[in-house]
């Protein structure tokens, strides 16, 4: 799992928001040594999802889904994605993103059975996305 | 065995029966129908608590989580305070002043040190979160409009309970003829 990721803020009223363009490289078959078929008979779909995580003084812990994506079983179980904008706003509740080294970006999955229990299952491997301390005002998303 | 009591209706001889009972059989059957119903209520109770949820099993009511979950699917929800909140569960909620529980995924949280926590939620089959479904004034979710996160489903299986809501008289046809079973039944 490799993911390649540039970004800046913006200034947008009182919140802080984040643009991160990022690339992800991942075969969800064969994530790990061992690592069962994950695509099995009672399996329909996977919910992907890039999650970032992190830190600021207004709140301990903040979770913000950047992308997502359903892979159904009989699609192509590798993801070779470059460039790619987040799906949705990644606005902080309050201004926590400016100068945060710490936001840490996850690819996770919900395995959706056609029957049965549904978990969630975090990929192996995160990259650290540190923001810059200043606002980005001249370039375009 | 029900095979020979649908035999038994269909020649009329229940009818015979029903008169041949007499008070005490009559007696014993009520019991026994209340002893079932008891014992049902007992066990959704039960499940209550072991969930933490007051409402363990739901019934996806509309397309918006498609292609994972249609419209009559049966989730299974537990609503257990040690699992905090994170983004990419799916959480069964309420919106304050409306009845109907609705299931979406959470795409957003922020949490506090001592554990508050506020959150967004989409449905996967919308193309805009669901601000626009929360009450006026209302930009986030708490956990006292949770009811439960989905642990497993079962397809198809609520369609019986949204075709019991929508066509009423399916209710009672359904209702009608458990009772007949019930006093019928021989055993």
């Amino acid at each position: 799992l490799r993911k390649n990721v540039e970004d800046f803020t913006g200034p947008r009223e009182r919140s802080d928001l984040g643009f991160v363009t990022f690339d992800i490289t991942a075969d969800i078959l064969n994530g790990e040594k061992g690592w069962r078929i994950i695509f099995d008979w009672n399996v329909k779909q996977l919910f992907l999802y890039l999650s970032a995580e992190y830190s600021t003084k207004n709140n301990a812990l903040n979770q913000v889904v950047l992308w997502d994506k359903i892979m159904l079983r009989g699609d192509n179980p590798r993801l070779f994605l470059k460039d790619m904008k987040s799906k949705y706003f990644f606005f902080d509740d309050g201004n926590g993103l400016k100068g945060n080294r710490n936001v840490t970006l996850t690819l996770s999955w919900n395995v959706v059975p056609n029957a049965g229990i549904l978990p969630l299952v975090t990929g192996s491997g995160h990259v650290s996305v540190p923001f810059p301390d200043t606002y980005e005002t001249t370039k375009s998303y | 065995p029900p095979s020979s009591s649908v035999l038994a209706m269909l020649s009329l001889d229940f009818l015979d029966d029903v008169r041949r009972m007499n008070k005490r059989q009559l007696y014993y059957q009520v019991l026994n129908f209340g002893m079932i119903v008891s014992s049902a209520l007992m066990i959704w109770k039960g499940l209550m608590v072991v969930t933490g949820s007051e409402s363990p099993i739901v019934v996806v009511l509309s397309g918006s989580m498609e292609p994972a979950f249609h419209r009559g699917d049966l989730l299974f929800l537990t609503n257990r305070i040690e699992d905090p909140i994170r983004v990419g569960e799916i959480v069964v909620f309420r919106i304050e002043g409306r009845e109907i529980p609705i299931v979406h995924r959470v795409l957003k949280i922020h949490e506090k040190q001592n554990g508050d926590i506020k959150f967004l939620t989409k449905g996967d089959n919308n193309a805009v979160d669901d601000r626009g479904l929360y009450k006026r004034g209302q930009h986030w979710l708490e956990k006292k409009d949770v009811v439960g996160r989905a642990r497993g489903f079962v397809p198809y299986i609520g369609i019986v309970t949204i075709l019991m809501n929508d066509y009423p008289k399916f209710k009672y046809a359904v209702l009608f003829l458990l009772g007949l079973f019930v006093l019928v039944h021989r055993e």
